[in-house]
C-alpha cells in the first residue's frame, strides 16, 4: 500500500497509523532535529539526483499534500475565516509547527500576508542568502485550498535562513478552481 | 607596524567614533593604506553602510509607519523586524476587532497584551449586555415569544418585503380568567406558557409568533397561502387535543382567526380581519359549548 507505482498522490491522514498505540513508551512527539534531519537530507539527495529547482518543487508539492490532509483531518472548516484562521494558529502551535500570524487579509480578493516565527523548518538555521521553506509554502497553499476551494500561489518572501528572523508568506488565489 | 600604518589606525579609530555618533558618511583615509589596514577600513565601511540603511526603517518604525519594509538581509536589526511583524499583526487584529470579531487576543506584547485583552473583554461584556437588552425589548418575558412592539415593526417589514402571500393568525386563549380565579395566577401563567409553546411548535422557525398581551397571540406567516395557513391551524388543534388528553388540572382552548393577503395587500387590515374571524370563532365555540352543556329537550 505504500510502495505501489502511481501517477497521482495517494497519501491520506490515516496512513500515519495509530501512533499512540505504536509508541506506548516514546509517545507521539519527537525532536525537531530529527524532523530537520529528514527534510534536509532528503533535500540534499533530491538536489544531487535532480537539481535545486526540482528539489524545491518536490518539497512544495509534498507540503501541499500535507497541508491538504492536515486541513481535512485536523481543522474546523465550517467556521468563518477568522475563526478558521484562529483554529489554524492554535493547531500549528499544538503540533509545534510554528507561531503563525496574519498581517494582511483580503477576503474578497483572497490575498493574504502571514508570518511564521519559531518555524519548524528553518528557525535557527545557519544563514544563507535564500529562503528555504518551500515545504511550508505548499502546506499553506494546501490548507487554504481545502478551505476556500480555490488554488493558491504561496511564496515565502522572508525567511529565517535569509536573515529575517521571521518567515513571511504571501498567498494569492489563482484563477482556477481546486481539482 | 610601521609609522604610516599606526597613523592610519589612529585615523580609523576616529572614523569608528564618528560612525558611533551616527555619522555614516564613507570612511576616508589620508594616505593609501597597506592591504591589512585597507581590509579593516572596508569592514568598518560595510558596518557603517549596514547601519546607514537601517536608519530609515527604524525611524519609520518609531513613528508607527509599518509600511516601510526593512532593508533586506540586514542582520543588525533582527529584533526590530520582529517588532514590526508584531505590530503588523496587531494592526490586523485591531482591524478584525473593528469589524466585529471579538475573539482576537494578544499574547506577545507584555503588559500591553494584558491591557488590550481586558479592553476586548469589556467590549465583549458590553456586546452581551446590549444583546440581552435587545432581547428583552423584543420579547415577552413570560413566554419568550416576541412582544407587541416587535410584532408591529415586523408587520411593516414583511409588508414592504416580497414574501407574499402572507397569512396573519390571531389566537385567543379561552377560559384564562376562570383558571386565574379558581387555580390562581401561577396556574394562569402556566396555561399561557403552554399555549405559547403549542403555537410555537405548530409554525416554522422564521414565522413571527408574538404575545400581544394577556391571553392574545398573533402570528405572521410569510410565504403562506390560505390552505397552508389552515394546516397550521390544524396542527394547533392537534396539539391542543393532545395536551387536553394528558392534562388533569385544566384544558387549553384556543380560538383562531386567519386572513391571507397577496402582494400589495395591507397587513394591518389583514390583522383586523383575522381578529374579527377569531372573535367569530370564539363566539361559535361558546355557542357549541353551551348547547353541549344543555340537556336535550
Ligand atoms: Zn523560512
Amino acid at each position: 500500500m505504500f510502495k505501489e507505482d502511481r501517477d497521482t498522490p495517494r497519501f491520506q491522514w490515516k496512513d500515519l497509523g495509530d501512533i499512540e498505540a505504536g509508541r506506548p513508551n516514546l509517545g507521539s512527539t519527537t525532536s525537531v532535529a530529527v524532523y530537520r534531519l529528514m527534510q534536509y537530507t532528503l533535500r540534499d539527495i533530491l538536489i544531487a539526483r535532480y537539481d535545486p529547482d526540482t528539489a524545491s518543487e518536490i518539497l512544495r508539492e509534498a507540503g501541499k499534500l500535507a497541508g491538504t490532509e492536515f486541513c481535512r483531518n485536523i481543522l474546523k472548516k465550517d467556521l468563518d475565516f477568522n475563526g478558521f484562521f484562529a483554529d489554524l494558529q492554535s493547531q500549528l502551535k499544538v503540533f509545534g509547527v510554528g507561531i503563525m500570524r496574519m498581517e494582511k487579509s483580503d477576503l474578497a480578493g483572497l490575498e493574504f500576508v502571514m508570518t511564521v516565527s519559531e518555524d519548524l523548518d528553518c528557525s535557527g538555521l545557519p544563514l544563507f542568502e535564500e529562503t528555504v521553506c518551500e515545504y511550508d509554502e505548499g502546506f499553506i497553499a494546501g490548507v487554504l485550498t481545502v478551505y476556500t476551494g480555490k488554488e493558491f500561489l504561496v511564496r515565502e518572501i522572508d525567511c529565517w535562513a535569509s536573515g529575517e528572523r521571521t518567515c513571511r508568506f504571501t498567498a494569492r488565489a489563482i484563477d482556477r478552481e481546486a481539482a | 607596524m610601521n609609522e604610516r600604518d599606526s597613523h592610519l589606525l589612529r585615523e580609523l579609530a576616529q572614523e569608528v567614533e564618528r560612525v558611533a555618533r551616527g555619522d555614516f558618511s564613507p570612511v576616508r583615509l589620508s594616505t593609501v593604506p597597506s592591504p591589512e589596514v585597507a581590509a579593516l577600513a572596508d569592514e568598518i565601511s560595510m558596518l557603517s553602510d549596514s547601519l546607514a540603511e537601517t536608519r530609515e526603517f527604524i525611524f519609520a518604525l518609531s513613528q508607527g509607519r509599518l509600511d516601510v519594509d526593512p532593508p533586506p538581509r540586514n542582520r543588525l536589526i533582527a529584533p526590530f523586524k520582529q517588532l514590526q511583524a508584531n505590530l503588523r499583526h496587531l494592526t490586523w487584529q485591531t482591524q478584525q476587532i473593528a469589524a466585529g470579531d471579538l475573539n482576537q487576543r494578544v499574547d506577545f506584547m507584555g503588559e500591553f497584551s494584558v491591557a488590550f485583552n481586558s479592553l476586548i473583554q469589556s467590549l465583549l461584556e458590553k456586546r452581551l449586555a446590549e444583546e440581552k437588552l435587545r432581547y428583552l425589548s423584543n420579547h415577552d418575558p413570560l413566554t419568550d415569544l416576541y412582544n407587541r412592539g416587535y410584532f408591529t415593526e415586523e408587520l411593516e417589514r414583511v409588508e414592504r418585503g416580497r414574501r407574499f402571500p402572507v397569512s396573519i393568525m390571531m389566537a385567543d386563549l379561552d377560559g384564562l380568567k376562570g383558571v386565574n380565579d379558581t387555580l390562581g395566577h401561577a396556574a394562569g401563567d402556566r396555561l399561557i406558557r403552554q399555549a405559547a409553546q403549542l403555537i410555537r411548535h405548530a409554525v416554522r422557525g422564521d414565522d413571527v409568533v408574538a404575545r400581544m398581551g394577556g391571553d392574545e397571540f398573533a402570528v405572521i406567516l410569510p410565504n403562506t397561502d390560505a390552505d397552508t395557513a389552515s394546516k397550521v391551524c390544524d396542527r394547533i388543534r392537534k396539539g391542543e387535543a393532545a395536551f387536553n388528553l394528558e392534562s388533569s388540572s385544566y384544558v387549553i382552548g384556543i380560538s383562531i382567526g386567519i386572513d391571507t393577503v397577496d402582494r400589495g395587500g395591507s397587513l394591518t387590515e389583514a390583522l383586523k380581519r383575522a381578529d374579527e374571524n377569531m372573535y367569530r370563532e370564539k363566539f361559535a365555540r361558546k355557542k357549541k359549548q353551551e348547547s353541549a352543556g344543555r340537556p336535550d329537550s
